[in-house]
């Protein structure tokens, strides 16, 4: 009965903070996502050698220190290389879980709210784009307006826009059968106003943790594409690029395939670990389960 | 000797106690009440018989089964005792039972773990413990999934599992409280056959003192974590000894101050006329038609200003639907609700708003009913906007003030976040919602439902005083026929989505007419009723 | 149960009929006459007219769309513009690279994580759970490729027991046919498995907090059987939808692992019809693996109704 209840999903609500500081992987999360932002944004500014400078005369050099990772076939300081790469891999996972996010997040409120034939719309037209892989997507869109980056930014971020509205409908849903969104309809409240002041406050940690995940599959994605050459297009360095170019040379220059395979795994842990952190450190409901 | 002996049982979690010196004893072939309201530590009193503590859970002392110390067990042990010696029934039967697998295949796991028997014994022996818990082959087969099931199904299920090896006891969790009162009783009775043919002792778990005092011979009390005091059933009524003990019994057959009922020419506020509300099931066939169910079928049910109007009847009666049709939340397929003699779903939006802030309501659960992101006081302003005046912030937070006042609550209590605050606060938070805007009707839903029962006679009391102040008219819905009886002017009773009865509530309920309301009232536990029974019983 | 049954092969008729609509609408609009591209520049104005119309490219788009899904009925999917041989010939030919490579992915990650996952769960917050999900973390964050990469590093190049790509076909015999897919079907299944753990754990965990495990430990059964006989097929539930979804990124694994592999199947197919604009491939390709997805996602519901009396009773 009433009392036996654990006390409330909100009970350390204003420990959020001290919550966050003691969980590991949130701040091992952190730490990896600050890294790479940092890394990217140096990126801009500086980088030990350009990336488009091409020395035939170093060409394939192991790790040394004047260039900390080796040089590629071309002769590029392979760690410049991977700075820019950082950027790139973040700039189209942000793009990509933006367009998730923008327009997948409305629609699953929108559908919760009105339920109907939007919302059979909306479930069966989901289904149907979960029905073509992102890489299939992307095939076609080569097909149609060549390779690109953009072109790796559209297919992810179209197959995000139905990851996020089920996430927020089902949430949404579940919310508005609870007896406080009963309480704000007897209150005189529209299905809109109750959407903007009680659904998407609550179901907004758990979208921040879905974009956490999204955004480290997004990444995953882009470099799958730039590996078979339908994302980032040379000379534009991307970590799944370079791995293409180092698989031929294995044999002779296999610290060429491993580097960027790390900057990869390190920047997907990364904010996979920040996902699972978030999701304790925001909803204590599901931590001891944990 | 005793059966089952519990020893200075103490239990607590990472050094906070939730047992201290528990100490009973049950004699075999015995039936022990324990009663207590929530935390009072009777489940894990149970579980520690069983120990199945949850992890984290240390226990010290002893339990003694048969003599045997039960804590010196190995875990292989243990597992021959549960379900073997003793077997043990819990509150939620509609999530008991595993929902992939037959109820027969459940049952027959149970056999099979004690008893060496052959294929075509133990399936013999399923079918027998199913007619015994009265769920026959023609009726309720072995071959039946939970979810084909009723409540009421699944716990006799529940209980075929748990005698299924012929237990020297049985241990009941609050195996009615989820039920319908009707399908209580028949469990209740069921518990009791299935006990004296076994021979087994049984131990109930009830915060319903009028339940264990029709079924136990000797009664617990517990509360924090303690046997305040324990005694035959008859002498603890009689004479309790301690103050809690005495708290308790008072609650349970608790009247709030009796107001007198509106005359006759007292103004009509709400008018349902045959309101009729159906869904669509989904299609019996591919090509059949889908079929409506009628959730409220015809229902007309007056309430007058100022006055309290209960209904009554068991889940899916349709009471909830006629409550969020009056609340114009849900429009009725056929029929008018008409307030002050305005239809509610043909007004403007303005219209609309003003009534709105007319008919407020109070919702069962005090933990679902606010969203846990907004201050006590934005939750009871809420329904402020309603107000034809625009409502100026000075003005908004005087009024939050008064309503929390009104309720029993520090005007201070608004800066906090509902989840501060315990089940019965909230539910007058609840309360303090519903009138901030001064309402004419508040429509509430099982309002003490979830409630302890000393809590739920401070609710009431609520209620009542917030009636003789404001001249509020209440719409009181409840499955709690002695709770309704206590507050309410008239009654409707609800069955199937139709009211089969209406009246005055005491009429109604002193010479009910209809044959449902009559088993509604004998099926509902009486203190009275089962004490009465017990001392012609002694005589 | 039939209408179940029924309902879900609605859906996947419907959601079939709307992508086959989609992609040939989206690579309708492309720019360039498939005609003009296979004569080359120096074609003759009649010749390509003469051609558009043995191909059917004269006929309006709506025409040609429906004896283009009509085609699929009778294993027709045309004649393929590059290298002029029917396309139902071409992807059968590619399948039987394509297809056992992807089961036999399905099929090592299924094995691999399931049992994996119930044992995390059962040894839940204890060395097991902790040691399997810290490899279960870092496993989701492998990308396929570059784990192929490194397995053909370490199997092919350094220690040779394998060999670094390439198919040797079917007719060689099973032996070198499965030793040739075998580093891609682990390359492809490794990552997979970590995500399925994962699922796996959490929904075991989910259904060990249910009443009905309760009522299981109080019948007398032991920790690990009420496991074993009440937890597995309830947390099947989930982990069916996961597989369902999985198999979609598995089709895309599998064209991405035959570009690391130099496997002739179904992704080296469609990035050369691409490359060379051959539509009709492009068109047929994706059509199929679409349809593959949305099969799977079927047999899926199948599975569900299989798992969960609920489902095949026919309650919502």
């Amino acid at each position: 009965m009433s009392e036996a209840r654990p006390r409330s999903a909100h009970a350390g609500r204003r420990s959020v903070f001290a919550r966050a500081l003691a969980h590991p992987s949130f701040l091992i999360g952190v730490s990896i996502a600050a890294l790479l932002l940092a890394a990217a944004l140096l990126s801009l500014v500086w980088t030990p050698y350009s990336v488009a400078e091409v020395v035939v005369s170093d060409r394939l050099q192991p790790p040394t220190l004047a260039h900390w990772l080796g040089t590629d076939a071309f002769g590029r300081d392979v760690f410049s290389m991977i700075l820019v790469g950082t950027r790139n891999s973040l700039g189209v996972a942000v793009i990509a879980v933006a367009i998730g996010i923008g327009i997948g997040v409305p629609l699953g409120l929108a559908s919760a709210a009105e339920g109907g034939l939007l919302d059979d719309v909306l479930m069966r037209g989901s289904d149907l784009v979960f029905a073509f892989p992102a890489l299939v997507t992307a095939v076609m869109i080569t097909a149609i307006f060549g390779p690109g980056a953009v072109n790796a930014i559209i297919a992810i971020g179209i197959f995000n826009i139905p990851v996020f509205a089920r996430v927020t409908r089902g949430a949404a849903r579940g919310l508005w059968s609870r007896e406080f969104v009963l309480a704000a309809r007897v209150a005189g409240k529209t299905p809109a106003r109750i959407t903007v002041e009680h659904i998407l406050p609550n179901v907004a940690s758990l979208i921040v943790v879905q974009g956490t995940i999204q955004f480290a599959l997004a990444i995953l994605a882009e470099a799958g594409l730039s590996y078979v050459g339908l994302g980032t297009q040379p000379p534009a360095p991307s970590w799944g690029k370079m791995l293409n170019d180092a698989q031929t040379l294995t044999a002779i220059a296999p610290w060429l395939a491993l580097t960027p395979g790390l900057a990869i795994v390190f920047a997907v842990l990364g904010f996979n670990l920040l996902g699972d952190g978030l999701r304790d450190v925001l909803d204590p409901r599901l931590e001891r389960r944990r | 000797m005793a059966l089952l002996e519990i020893d200075r049982l103490s239990v607590s979690i990472g050094g906070h106690p939730i047992l201290s010196d528990v100490s009973l004893s049950v004699a075999p072939g015995a039936t022990l009440g324990i009663v207590g309201e929530s935390g009072s530590g009777k489940s894990m009193t149970a579980l520690s018989v069983m120990r199945l503590l949850p992890p984290g859970m240390t226990a010290k002392g002893a339990i003694r089964l048969q003599g045997e110390d039960l804590f010196a067990k190995s875990e292989r042990e243990m597992c021959r005792i549960r379900g073997g010696s003793v077997g043990l029934v819990f509150q939620e039967p509609m999530t008991a039972l595993n929902p992939v697998r037959p109820i027969g295949d459940q049952i027959a796991e149970a056999v099979r773990l004690h008893l060496p028997l052959s294929r075509a014994d133990t399936e013999a022996r399923v079918l027998r413990l199913l007619d015994r818990v009265g769920l026959t082959r023609a009726k309720v087969g072995p071959e039946r999934y939970p979810h084909q099931l009723s409540g009421g199904q699944r716990q006799r299920v529940v209980i075929a599992i748990a005698i299924a090896a012929d237990p020297k006891l049985v241990i009941a969790d609050e195996a009615t409280t989820a039920l319908d009162v009707t399908v209580q009783a028949q469990i209740l009775t069921l518990l009791r056959e299935v006990a004296a043919a076994e021979g087994a002792a049984l131990v109930l778990i009830t915060h319903d003192l009028a339940v264990v005092a029709d079924m136990a011979e000797r009664i617990a009390v517990m509360r924090d974590g303690r046997v305040v005091e324990e005694a035959p059933t008859l002498e603890l009524f009689r004479h309790p000894r301690q103050p809690a003990t005495r708290e308790l019994i008072a609650a349970s057959d608790y009247t709030p101050e009796r107001l007198p009922s509106p005359t006759v020419d007292t103004p009509v506020l709400v008018a349902a006329d045959d309101v009729v509300r159906a869904h669509r099931l989904t299609r019996p066939g591919l090509f059949r038609p889908r079929p409506m169910a009628r959730v409220l079928d015809t229902v007309s049910v007056e309430i007058r200003a100022g006055e309290s109007i209960g209904i009554v009847g068991e889940s899916g009666a349709g009471k909830s639907t006629l409550a969020r049709a009056v609340l114009a939340l849900d429009r009725p397929n056929e029929g008018t609700i008409r307030f002050r003699g305005r239809d509610l779903f043909a007004l403007s939006a303005g219209d609309l708003r003003r009534t709105r802030a007319e008919i407020q309501a109070v919702f069962q659960d005090p933990y679902g009913s606010f969203d846990p992101r907004h201050t006590v006081a934005r939750i009871v302003a809420e329904p402020l906007h309603l107000l034809a005046e625009s409502c100026p912030s000075a003005e908004r937070k005087r009024r939050v003030e008064e309503a929390l006042e009104r309720v029993g609550l520090p005007a201070n209590a608004g800066l906090r976040y509902p989840h501060e605050f315990s089940g019965g606060q909230r539910q007058r938070i609840a309360i303090a919602r519903a009138i901030v805007t001064r309402p004419a009707l508040v429509v509430a839903d099982e309002p003490v439902s979830a409630l302890d029962v000393t809590l739920r006679g401070q609710i009431l009391d609520l209620f009542a005083e917030l009636r003789r102040d404001m001249g509020l008219a209440l719409l009181f819905i409840s499955h709690d026929l002695a709770v309704v009886r206590a507050t309410t002017d008239r009654v409707y009773v609800m069955k199937d989505g139709q009211i089969v009865e209406h009246g005055e509530t005491e009429t109604v309920f002193h010479s009910p007419r209809h044959s449902y309301t009559r088993a509604l009232i004998d099926a509902s536990p009486s203190l009275e009723r089962a004490l009465a029974k017990r001392a012609a019983a002694r005589e | 149960m039939l209408t179940f049954v029924a309902r879900k092969l609605g859906g996947l008729i419907a959601t079939l009929v709307v992508a086959s609509v989609v992609i040939f609408a989206v690579l309708e609009v492309l720019p360039g006459d498939p005609a003009s591209l296979m004569l080359g520049v120096n074609a003759q104005p009649d010749t390509i007219a003469a051609l558009r119309s043995e191909l059917g490219l004269d006929q309006p788009a709506a025409a040609r769309y429906l004896s283009w899904v009509g085609g699929f009925f009778v294993g027709d999917f045309g004649i393929s513009y590059t290298y002029r041989v029917p396309v139902a010939e071409l992807i059968a030919d590619r399948a039987m690279v394509s297809l056992p490579l992807a089961l036999m992915a399905l099929i090592l990650s299924t094995a691999i994580a399931l049992p994996l996952g119930t044992l995390a769960a059962a040894g839940h917050n204890r060395w097991p759970d902790v040691s399997i999900m810290s490899f279960a973390q870092l496993g989701v964050a492998v990308p396929n490729f570059w784990f192929g990469i490194l397995l053909v590093y370490l199997f092919a190049v350094t220690l040779r027991w394998l060999p670094a790509g390439g198919f040797a076909g079917w007719d060689a015999g099973l032996g070198p046919a499965f030793a040739s897919l075998a580093l891609p079907a682990i390359a492809l299944a490794l990552p997979q498995a970590a995500i399925l753990a994962r699922v796996m754990r959490s929904a075991l965990l989910d259904v060990l907090h249910e009443d009905y495990i309760r009522t299981a430990r109080a019948k007398g059964l032991t920790a690990g059987s009420t496991i074993w006989r009440h937890g597995v097929r309830n947390a099947l539930i989930p982990v069916l939808t996961i597989l369902g979804l999985q198999f979609a990124f598995l089709i895309a694994g599998t064209i991405i692992i035959e570009n690391v592999f130099y496997l002739p199947g179904l992704g080296r197919l469609i990035f050369q019809a691409v490359a060379q604009r051959d539509l009709i491939v492009v068109q047929s390709l994706v059509v199929l693996l679409v349809a593959s997805v949305v099969t799977v996602n079927f047999l899926v519901d199948l599975a569900y109704a299989w798992v969960d009396p609920r489902l095949r009773h026919g309650r919502r």
